[in-house]
């Protein structure tokens, strides 16, 4: 595995854990403060538990690299499942942007007021974390095709 | 052929049996064009799926058998396979082998073959065991078998077409030949004798049934079969005989005789793997090693499961949110106002607007959400995951007096209750299939989300995913909690063990995907059909009538007059009981007409506050406090199942226990909804 890769997944993994712990926190803080929306460094944490424990898997899985031997499949594994997992959570996030968008303007259409943020559906640590992980996935991706997915070939 | 001659047609009945997992509902819906009926399996309450096929002047009809390890009479799927096959007299069996798990899927194929009757093997995922390292030679394995043996890739359709071709030639075979598992010496020379005493003792038993499987059968104390030999006028006399043979057997095998027959079956198969698998190189580490890595690690794996029914919930209601609004507006706006424009009489229009309109469309409009739910749970099923996540999980059930395996009805369970009550059948031990039909109707349900949809809509605008997120994990809590009190009390005996094959991932099938996404979700447009329309027919006549007589529809614009109705007098009753809860009178009348179906929660909620279910944000907002909408969550999470739920578990527990759940279920939701707001009212939130 190349350097740059093992810094680039070490550092998605380390951003994904510091938007878990944010996320963690603004559910606590959803609590005392109704209609809580948190901006943390630009990115929006909308205080959801789901989100947490989702990007918590994904940085867990990512940072466990650095306790592994890179050259060893579990290491790979570990890159290619949360790379895979960071780039589903980003188009599941812009899924969502597009409905909340096409929901607004049926809503408009039919003479009734709504308004939707873009920037709060984009600006998040699943669109950020997604972005980051694509290369990583290419990556494996290139590897295991180059491999014949048998990763004994390593 | 002249264009004058007439076909005469042939028919034939099909059975495709295999073990969980290796693609044989793919091969059941290309061998049928994905075109099945359903109905019951005799005796059971379970769904029997059928299809056609035609082949020229041969008709086929399909049936699909439960997916089942072996031929033994210990789980129900595993009876049902067997007694179809024996009762039914299929002309053939579909015998879906995993080429990538050769070993433990001929087991099934020496089991069918000992019937007695005509099998063809799809030697499925040939592309996967070559991946593996190794190659079946499929032409030796159907000598030694005795029966055609055809290659196929049921996600590609490769082999398909050959498939079909074997069955029109062994549906032309008078008997099949076939090789049988030699059992040695003193054993083979009971099963004669056994065999012969049936075929001169009771020629109609032996017509009905294969005579040497029942010696074999009996030798293995089947209760079952011994059952149907009890029945014969030579029962007696042949059961003890055979109880004779069988302690003198043990006395020269020095072994238990079932032991020792099923020890002869896996040296068969040892056999015929050493002669028709080649070995190509070293079992190389693959794509689902490498995922198997992360995905069933012991600190990785709960958040990951976590997090694939966080993202199911996710894409069923944040993403499927516009679809829910067109059809609300449709409902809502549109065809209300198109039904009171009609010139009809005030009672006819009302029935119509306020009754039919306003009930079923405030159910309907949840129809994408349920779609994208059973889409994603489609999608998990059919890459594999869900294997995996009970795989995952067992540990803590185990700690909870479960196995892995209940996890499975319980997340089918998702769906809809029924067929998670069903898929407890699979479950071997008594006690946990037992404990797990019980617990399943915890589990929160389709027909549930509708009503979290409404009340966190309106009180918990914002959060809205995250906490009906909390009921999905407070169902499965709960499920839990209760399997370990019944664990504890009513059922002692030690949890049987836990086998569970984990099939390869595989890239999913749209069009599998599709049809059983439409198999699950036309069971809730059958219901908003029938059930939900026709209850909320009579919670408008219930509305508009009371016993003053008949009130007009004026009382949906009046709430005075709507107390006066019959729906309005049962509420009020009701009303003492969930005081304490501070739910009022109409919140209550909602929860009654719930045990029909769950949806009719919101249907009821709709016409008594006389609106559709976007407007009933406004009345329920100021009906409850986010800590009132939260324990009315949970109450209607775990009060009695539907009744449909209720009559299968009926089905397949029998009815002391559909009384007992729902006795349990009714005191159980009483007491968390108290809690819940006794604590939170402790805690200064409402």
């Amino acid at each position: 595995m190349r350097p740059t890769i093992l810094l680039l997944t070490l550092i998605t993994g380390m951003f994904y854990l510091i938007y878990a712990t944010l996320e963690f926190y603004s559910w606590i803080l959803s609590f005392t403060i109704p209609d809580y929306g948190g901006s943390w460094w630009g990115l929006f944490c909308q205080g959801d538990l789901g989100w947490f424990i989702s990007l918590l898997a994904v940085g867990m899985i990512l940072f466990s690299l650095t306790f592994k031997r890179l050259n060893d499949y579990k290491g790979f594994s570990c890159l290619l499942v949360g790379s895979f997992l960071g780039v589903v959570l980003l188009v599941m996030q812009l899924l969502v942007v597009a409905a909340s968008f096409g929901d607004c303007a049926f809503l408009t259409l039919i003479g009734e007021e709504a308004e939707y943020n873009l920037a709060e559906g984009l600006l998040t640590p699943m669109v950020v974390g997604g972005i980051l992980s694509t290369p990583l996935l290419a990556y494996t991706l290139n590897t295991l095709k180059k491999h014949r997915f048998n990763l004994s070939r390593l | 052929m002249s264009s004058g001659t007439v076909l005469a047609l042939r028919r034939f009945k099909v059975a495709v049996a295999g073990n969980p997992n290796v693609g044989k509902s793919v091969i059941f819906n290309e061998l049928t064009g994905g075109r099945a009926w359903v109905g019951n399996w005799p005796g059971v309450t379970v769904e029997k799926k059928v299809g056609r096929l035609k082949i020229g002047e041969h008709i086929f009809e399909v049936v699909d058998l439960p997916g089942i390890y072996s031929l033994t009479a210990y789980s129900v799927d595993e009876l049902i396979a067997r007694n179809f096959i024996v009762e039914e007299k299929p002309d053939i069996v579909v015998d879906i082998v995993n080429a990538a798990n050769i070993e433990r899927n001929l087991y099934l194929t020496i089991s069918l073959l000992e019937m007695g009757v005509k099998v063809v093997v799809a030697l499925n995922m040939v592309d996967l065991a070559r991946e593996q390292g190794y190659e079946i030679d499929e032409k030796k394995l159907s000598e030694m078998l005795g029966v055609p043996v055809i290659p196929t890739i049921a996600t590609t359709g490769y082999g398909i077409e050959r498939l079909k071709e074997a069955l029109v030639k062994v549906s032309e075979e008078k008997e099949g030949y076939r090789k049988l598992v030699n059992y040695g010496g003193e054993v083979e020379k009971e099963i004669s004798k056994i065999s012969r005493r049936i075929v001169e003792g009771d020629p109609k038993l032996s017509d009905k049934y294969n005579s040497r499987w029942l010696a074999v059968k009996l030798l293995e104390k089947d209760a079952d079969v011994e059952g149907k030999i009890r029945l014969s006028p030579i029962g007696e006399t042949l059961l003890s005989y055979v109880s004779e043979a069988r302690e003198k057997l043990e006395k020269i095998l020095g072994k238990d005789l079932e032991e020792y027959m099923v020890e002869q079956r896996y040296s068969y198969i040892s056999k015929l793997i050493e002669e028709c698998v080649k070995i190509l190189e070293v079992k190389p580490v693959t794509l689902t090693d490498m995922v198997d890595y992360v995905v069933t690690h012991k600190i990785f794996g709960i958040p990951l499961m976590f997090t694939a029914l966080y993202l199911a919930f996710k894409f069923a209601f944040d993403v499927a949110a516009p679809l829910c609004d067109i059809i609300d507006w449709f409902f809502g706006s549109f065809l209300y106002s198109l039904v009171l424009s009609f010139p009809l009489a005030g009672w006819v229009s009302s029935l119509l607007a306020d009754g039919v309109v306003a009930g079923v469309g405030s159910i309907i409009v949840f129809l994408p959400n349920i779609v994208f739910i059973f889409i994603f749970i489609a999608l998990l099923e059919d890459i594999g995951y869900m294997s995996r996540a009970a795989f995952v999980i067992d540990k803590i059930m185990r700690r909870l007096f479960l196995t892995g395996k209940s996890l499975l009805p319980l997340i089918l369970g998702i769906g809809c209750n029924i067929p998670g009550v069903i898929a407890c059948r699979t479950i071997e031990d008594e006690n946990d299939r037992k404990v797990t039909g019980l617990v399943a109707p915890l589990i929160s349900c389709s027909a549930r989300l509708p009503v979290y949809l409404v009340v966190a809509g309106a009180l918990f605008a914002g959060s809205q995913a995250g906490i009906v997120w909390s009921m999905y994990i407070m169902g499965f809590a709960f499920a839990f909690l209760m399997a370990g009190v019944f664990r504890k009390t009513l059922f002692k005996a030690p949890s049987g063990s836990f086998i569970m094959e984990l099939p390869p991932y595989m890239a999913p099938l749209a069009r599998n995907v599709l049809i059983k996404t439409w198999e699950r979700t036309k069971r809730f447009l059958f219901k908003a059909g029938t059930v939900i329309f026709a209850v909320s027919v009579l919670v408008w006549i219930l509305s508009v009538t009371g016993p003053g007589g008949y009130l007009t529809p004026a009382t949906f614009e009046d709430a005075t007059l709507l107390e006066q109705s019959w729906i309005g007098v049962l509420g009020h009753s009701l009303e003492k009981l969930f005081a304490p809860m501070g739910w009022d009178w109409r919140i209550s009348a909602a929860l009654f007409f719930g045990f029909l179906a769950k949806e009719v929660v919101v249907s009821t909620m709709a016409i008594l506050y006389g609106v559709g279910e976007e407007a009933l944000v406004g009345p329920l907002a100021s009906t409850f406090t986010p800590l009132t909408a939260y324990a009315f969550m949970a109450f209607v999470l775990l009060y009695v199942p539907c009744l449909a739920t209720l009559a299968i578990v009926r089905g397949e527990l029998g009815g002391k226990y559909a009384v007992f759940t729902l006795i349990y279920e009714i005191l159980l939701a009483y007491f968390v909804a108290l809690t819940i707001i006794g604590v939170g009212r402790l805690l200064g939130l409402g």
